[in-house]
């Protein structure tokens, strides 16, 4: 062997995950509890983490002791797979633990003494991902103590910082949150968690765009009339009012995981599937965008899956003359060559008919019907093409098909590809997918500074016209598709919703 | 499973003595179209096809217990009997899959030929298998013969398991001349996927490396008589370019130490727990196993002391 890289890796893909201490503030969090250490568990439990892992939680309301027992007690609760106990002990041995206020610099400073033990203890460096589940105002402050005590930018090993949106509640807060945190990091070494891009199906967008010849040269503004992206939820607010009152179903939803929507299903084809490619194209691409309409919503007591429910202002600690948007529908313009004249219809909101979030290419109708009965003609309706991103992961085509029969009778008839059919494989939790790119350092399926600044950019201007009231807060019942001026949105220009 | 009549439909199920492949495969037509009928909450998906050579009911019992969860198929058995006709049964049923519990339709077709039918098994499979959809044959035994080399001519992939053969040297002959010829993928290689990875992971550090980069050496303890065991051995020989000593281990472990410049590596849960080795293969229909023909085409660096 002439030189120093390691003869083994070639053959092994998963050699590719560093080895890695995985640093969790806000370890006692719900967030942690739900996703992030069942997703550690996960992956132990299909020997996805390296062979020198430890996960260093941090968080200022227990001790170590009630950490590990509520560690055991999360992922018991929500691992997707059960719970193997040899697995679980063995990564429990590989847990540590550390209690501290995130103002405090002693703790940051323990933080370091920890890593270089444990490093120490399990036989070399480790690359340091520093998980912050916390709320975004101590993004900028852990970024710096960090920063301060070695463990940030030029640190060796390296680390990385993963944050989770909300990126700032507008433009200017936007670009404030990356210089806080790009002060600290190098925009390389800071991934931005959108959980929707950690979905299954949202990566098969790309593999369904860029490997089946029999779309991409249908993929443009002379073939597709136009397209539409759902995000529904039946749900209400739960116990979010604190949060959701502040940010309303634009800041919630469209700003980050409907625009990562509309960019993967609008992007130029990227010379490769290396990070920076995919994210130069979707950054261009969100700079084409301009929204040219827009609707508001909030729901008012109905009834969803057959009983009652209060309406947002009924909702506990929503303030009684809150003026937030529970439902949100824009028209979206493409300014570019591929997609100029072919509108994006988006909407998102809550306590709406049914769970659902998915995307739909409406195809331009056949140039002539040559049926001769004028009934069968009136009656083709145009291709859709629906990608389901949630709960039924998959894909739709409904063509126009003959029914059986002496008469010339037209139907639409769907072909389904459903992943939990085709596939029973069960699928990796979105977490379980991001965390281990994080591993790997792959920052593929994570936003990069400018993407969040340039989906800011669409939306502000909406928020904007809101706030003015140029667009009024209408009032929609829930377990309805929204309000009316949704509808009328995209019936304006001929269209529909798609049925909810 | 022996076929009871001829041409007789009980519920989903039909079998047939002396029969065509013409006729299995529209009995197959048929009974999906009823179960279509009669069943209107079911997962019809099927993402390939699976012929099974001859082997012994209880190993493709276990292989299909866990593979059917996470590759819906086409399976078709092949039967060897002693007279010259062709006899078929055909099933078609729902199970219960998955932690979802989704209602999965399972088809499966078992074909009785002797042997003389089974070396052409191409013209008898033709009719029967899904197109559009790879076509992969496993080989649940050993002492493999023309029926394997009729086979990896209609797959796209052959499956077998050189573990299972009590002789070693044989089945790596088998495995070098299958594999070096066809898309194949050997399950005892499947069996050190996890030893690669830790050994791999293990010389992931600068220092580490260096001591291998400089002063390469390898002895790996285990079950000498386990080709995985053999090939691990042979993985290592081909990557660090030097002949690899193989001891003897306690019996309790496939693998119980490699020791790779002076780093000792030692079986772990990691390494030891190896479920679904069918369903592995079947996740790599299109891409190759990586280092599996450079272990092959080591193993005669690798000396086996007692």
């Amino acid at each position: 062997m002439s030189t120093l890289e390691n003869p083994f890796a070639a053959d092994i893909p998963s050699a590719q995950v560093h080895s890695a201490t995985y640093v969790l503030f806000g370890a006692t969090g719900d967030l942690a509890a739900k996703k992030l250490l069942p997703a550690v568990y996960n992956l132990a439990a299909e020997n996805r983490l390296p062979e020198r892992f430890r996960l260093l939680g941090i968080a200022s309301s227990v001790e170590e002791a009630s950490f590990r027992e509520h560690m055991i007690n999360a992922v018991t609760a929500h691992s997707r797979s059960g719970v193997v106990t040899e697995i679980l002990d063995h990564l429990m041995e590989r847990v540590d633990f550390i209690r501290g206020d995130f103002g405090d610099p002693k703790l940051y400073t323990k933080i370091k003494a920890n890593l270089e033990n444990g490093d120490k203890a399990i036989g070399g460096p480790t690359r340091r991902l520093f998980y912050l589940a916390v709320a975004p105002r101590f993004f900028g402050p852990i970024g710096e103590a960090l920063h301060n005590v070695g463990l940030a930018r030029g640190a060796d090993p390296e680390s990385v910082l993963m944050i989770e949106k909300p990126f700032g509640h507008d433009l200017a807060s936007a670009t404030a949150l990356n210089a806080e945190v790009t002060a600290a990091f190098d925009e390389t070494h800071i991934l931005r968690l959108d959980h929707y891009l950690g979905k299954e199906t949202v990566q098969n967008l790309l593999v369904f765009r860029f490997a089946n010849g029999i779309f991409e040269p249908l993929w443009n503004r002379r073939y597709i009339d136009h397209v539409q992206i759902t995000a529904a939820e039946d749900l209400g607010i739960g116990g979010r009012a604190g949060y959701y009152d502040q940010s309303g179903a634009i800041r919630d939803v469209i700003q980050n995981h409907v625009m990562q929507l509309a960019a993967l299903t609008a992007m130029e084809p990227p010379a490769n599937f290396t990070a920076d490619e995919i994210r130069d194209e979707k950054a261009k691409v969100l700079r084409s965008i301009k929204c040219v309409k827009s609707a508001r919503g909030q729901y008012t007591a109905g009834n969803v899956d057959g009983g009652p429910v209060p309406g947002y202002l009924e909702e506990t600690d929503v303030p009684a003359d809150s003026q937030t948007d529970t439902h949100a529908a824009l028209k979206l313009e493409i300014n570019n060559w591929r997609w100029a004249g072919t509108p994006f219809y988006i909407r998102a909101g809550k306590r709406m008919p049914r769970r659902s979030t998915e995307i739909t290419i409406a195809f331009r109708p056949v140039p002539h019907k040559p049926f001769a009965d004028p009934r069968v003609a009136e009656s083709i309706r145009p291709n859709l093409l629906t990608l389901s991103i949630q709960p039924n992961e998959g894909a739709s085509l409904r063509i126009e098909a003959k029914a059986p029969g002496a008469e010339t009778q037209l139907r639409p008839v769907r072909m389904d590809f459903l992943y939990g059919e085709t596939f029973t494989r069960d699928t990796p939790e979105a977490y379980e997918r991001l965390l281990l790119d994080a591993l790997r350092g792959d920052a593929t399926l994570f936003t990069r500074a400018d993407e969040v600044e340039e989906a800011w950019k669409i939306v502000d201007p909406v928020i904007n016209a809101w706030q003015a009231n140029e667009v009024p807060l209408e009032p929609y019942v829930a377990g309805s598709p929204g309000p009316a001026s949704a509808e009328a949105l995209i019936r304006d220009d001929g269209r529909k919703w798609r049925r909810l | 499973m022996t076929p009871v009549a001829a041409d007789t439909y009980d519920a989903l199920t039909w079998s047939a003595h002396d029969t065509s492949t013409d006729l299995v495969a529209d009995a197959l037509r048929r009974l999906l179209h009823e179960a279509e009928r009669t069943e209107d909450d079911y997962a019809a998906s099927r993402t390939l096809n699976l012929v099974i050579a001859p082997g012994e009911a209880a190993a493709i019992k276990a292989g299909m217990a866990t593979e059917r969860h996470h590759y819906p198929a086409r399976v078709v058995h092949l039967r060897e009997h002693k007279v010259d006709r062709l006899d078929a049964s055909v099933s078609v049923d729902l199970a219960d899959v998955g932690d979802a519990h989704r209602q999965l339709l399972i088809e499966e077709v078992t074909l009785y030929s002797n042997r003389a039918r089974l070396i052409h098994a191409r013209s008898m499979l033709t009719p029967i298998l899904a197109r559009g959809i790879p076509t992969v044959a496993w080989l649940p035994g050993y002492d493999h013969d023309e029926i394997a080399d009729a086979l990896a001519q209609t797959a796209h992939v052959t499956v077998f398991d050189s573990d299972v053969d009590p002789d070693p040297m044989r089945a790596l002959a088998f495995a070098r001349n299958t594999a070096l010829a066809h898309p194949s993928r050997d399950l005892a290689w499947l069996r050190t996927t996890r030893w690669r990875s830790r050994i791999s992971a293990t010389f992931q550090t600068e220092e580490r490396r260096s001591l291998v980069a400089f002063a390469p050496s390898c002895e790996v303890v285990g079950n000498v008589s386990k080709p995985a065991v053999l090939l691990l051995a042979a993985w290592i020989a081909a990557k660090l370019e030097i002949n690899v000593s193989l001891r003897p281990g306690t019996g309790n472990a496939l693998i119980d130490t490699v020791t790779i410049a002076g780093v000792e590596i030692r079986a772990s849960i990691a390494t030891t727990c190896s479920p679904g080795l069918l369903c592995e293969a079947l996740d790599t229909v299109y891409s190759a196993p990586l280092g599996y023909e450079d272990a092959l085409q080591s193993l005669e660096r690798v000396a086996v002391v007692a």
